[in-house]
């Protein structure tokens, strides 16, 4: 599990009482982590988020 | 009474916008003092409002079904010159100079906004249990919360002191409190409806849509919303559906999905009885109910909140600082946003296109789907954890846990009345659709309400 006493440190930031709020963090990196594993390299972020494809085409035509 | 009904009197001069409205406030004052649902009472404006919206029926003008209506907001959504507060601190003494887009539409239509509504702080929760500005409360027991984060919304519509009010949906945030106050709640697709003037909370997650007392009064009300915004970035330039279903409709031949896995895997036996009886109906009115294996939804919800902390934390980041303006329970979400690093959100980001993919693939097979809305009635105020069946769980958690993956896909979902649970609590059911095809979930929707009478349950002893 990652130490997110020592992400914060190193970020700068001041969390008070930190180990009350890292519980949920470790649940949610492991069911997040491996899923990142299994993403194929050339899949692109859904920065521009449409909920259908076509409005892509449709905003670039 | 509903706004169709409401509406159909106004026109035949049974009822004036001005008793309408009087009526809602008399019901305000009475109610309020308990139930905490309305925030900012705008009574004067509101009263200006009806008095113009019968001077313009008398004329003959007529802006359609929601003129002369008595609606309210949450307050999430901009009106000008009148505080918005987000349900915050920071916000108290924010009055914006000008009208988010969905006040703007509801105000073209004639509906008489009487108010803005209580919130979980800064849409960031599902108790609207307000460190700030009070708990607001569940007409059907006010022991117990209405929901969130519009709670205000679910709470006034089920105490009938509106017809109509907007909610906003991150992660359920419409749905949730449509569900546990026994109220009709849709969130409409990603970019149908804009989001400019709306205090976000999440970029790519935020919706917004009505709470209703019945489907058609959604609808119609989403009728009103829908169309193209070129001041949202993610507006669709796709033109607005004929939404309002004919009384009456059918829904012979629709394809309706019932998941094999996962939404019925942890719920309330009642829940799961009340959407039985929902797909039984469905069946009555023509429909085919079709069993199907669904994707990894707890998968799509653990990308959700890698995209909703990382974006909502990025939002929130100046003023983070100010840590004794925050109530604990967001504050413990933004600190928790601040640890997720930027590859894990970018990552999230590029899941979340290969389950969109995998999602589209369902829609080969079925046209809508129907899961239950939350997993259990609503929980009492304070309780941290909700007890589902035979396990407990945290009651965030839980009650996000069926309607959180809809956001990160975009698409639309209705939530309605479903039946109660052992202590008299409401439920809800929810029909998720393809994206863009509001018009399927909101016939399918009113076909279950002609054919139930779960919409007609009212809270008692208010």
């Amino acid at each position: 599990m990652k130490n997110w006493k020592q992400m914060a440190e190193a970020g700068g930031l001041n969390i008070p009482d930190i180990e009350r709020i890292t519980p949920p963090l470790d649940a949610l990196e492991a069911a997040f982590r491996p899923l990142v594993k299994a993403i194929p390299h050339d899949v692109e972020p859904a920065l521009i988020f449409r909920a259908a494809a076509e409005d892509l085409s449709e905003e670039s035509s | 009474m509903t706004i169709q009904e409401a509406a159909a009197a106004l026109r035949a001069r049974k009822i004036s916008a001005v008793e309408l409205t009087t009526a809602a406030l008399g019901r305000i004052g009475a109610l309020n003092p308990k139930l905490n649902a309305v925030q900012t009472l705008m009574e004067e404006s509101a009263l200006e409002s009806a008095r113009q919206a019968d001077r313009e029926l008398a004329k003959g003008i007529d802006f359609g079904p929601l003129h002369g209506i008595p609606i309210a907001v949450k307050d999430v959504f901009e009106t000008k010159g009148i505080r918005t507060t987000c349900g915050s601190k920071l916000f108290e003494k924010f009055v914006p100079d000008r009208d988010a887009a969905v006040v703007e539409k509801l105000d073209e239509a004639g509906a008489v906004l009487i108010g803005k509504l209580g919130m979980h702080e800064l849409a960031y929760g599902v108790t609207s249990n307000n460190p700030h500005f009070g708990a607001v409360r569940n007409p059907w027991d006010p022991t117990r919360i209405p929901g969130g984060s519009s709670g205000g919304s679910g709470s006034a519509v089920a105490a009938e002191m509106v017809f109509m009010a907007m909610g906003s949906d991150t992660g359920g945030s419409i749905r949730i409190p449509a569900a546990f106050c026994g109220t009709v709640g849709l969130k409409p697709t990603f970019g149908r409806v804009s989001r400019y003037g709306v205090m976000p909370l999440d970029f790519s997650l935020d919706h917004m849509g009505p709470l209703t007392r019945s489907v058609r009064d959604a609808a119609l009300t989403l009728q009103a919303l829908a169309g193209f915004d070129p001041r949202d970035e993610t507006s669709s330039r796709r033109p607005a559906g004929s939404y309002t279903p004919e009384i009456g409709c059918g829904i012979p031949n629709l394809r309706i999905g019932w998941p094999e896995n996962f939404y019925f895997d942890c719920v309330d036996p009642a829940v799961k009885a009340g959407v039985e009886k929902m797909a039984a109906a469905a069946e009555r009115a023509g429909a085919r109910i079709v069993p199907l294996r669904m994707p990894d939804i707890d998968a799509i919800n653990a990308v959700a909140r890698v995209v909703l902390m990382s974006e909502a934390s990025a939002l929130m980041e100046p003023f983070l600082d100010r840590r004794e303006l925050f109530g604990s329970d967001v504050l413990a979400l933004f600190d928790q946003g601040r640890l997720i690093p930027a590859t894990d959100y970018i990552n999230a980001q590029r899941l979340r296109r290969i389950m969109q993919r995998d999602f589209r693939a369902l829609w080969e097979t079925v046209d809508c789907l129907i899961t239950p809305a939350a997993p259990m009635g609503a929980p009492k105020i304070g309780a941290p954890t909700v007890r589902v069946g035979d396990k407990t769980e945290d009651a965030r958690l839980a009650s996000t846990r069926l309607v959180r993956a809809v956001n990160l896909l975009g698409l639309p979902a209705l939530s309605l009345p479903c039946g109660l649970d052992g202590d008299g609590m409401p439920l809800g059911a929810q029909i998720i659709g393809k994206p863009f095809d509001e018009a399927t979930i909101l016939r399918v929707g009113a076909a279950l309400e002609d054919a139930t009478e779960y919409h007609n349950l009212r809270p008692k002893d208010l």
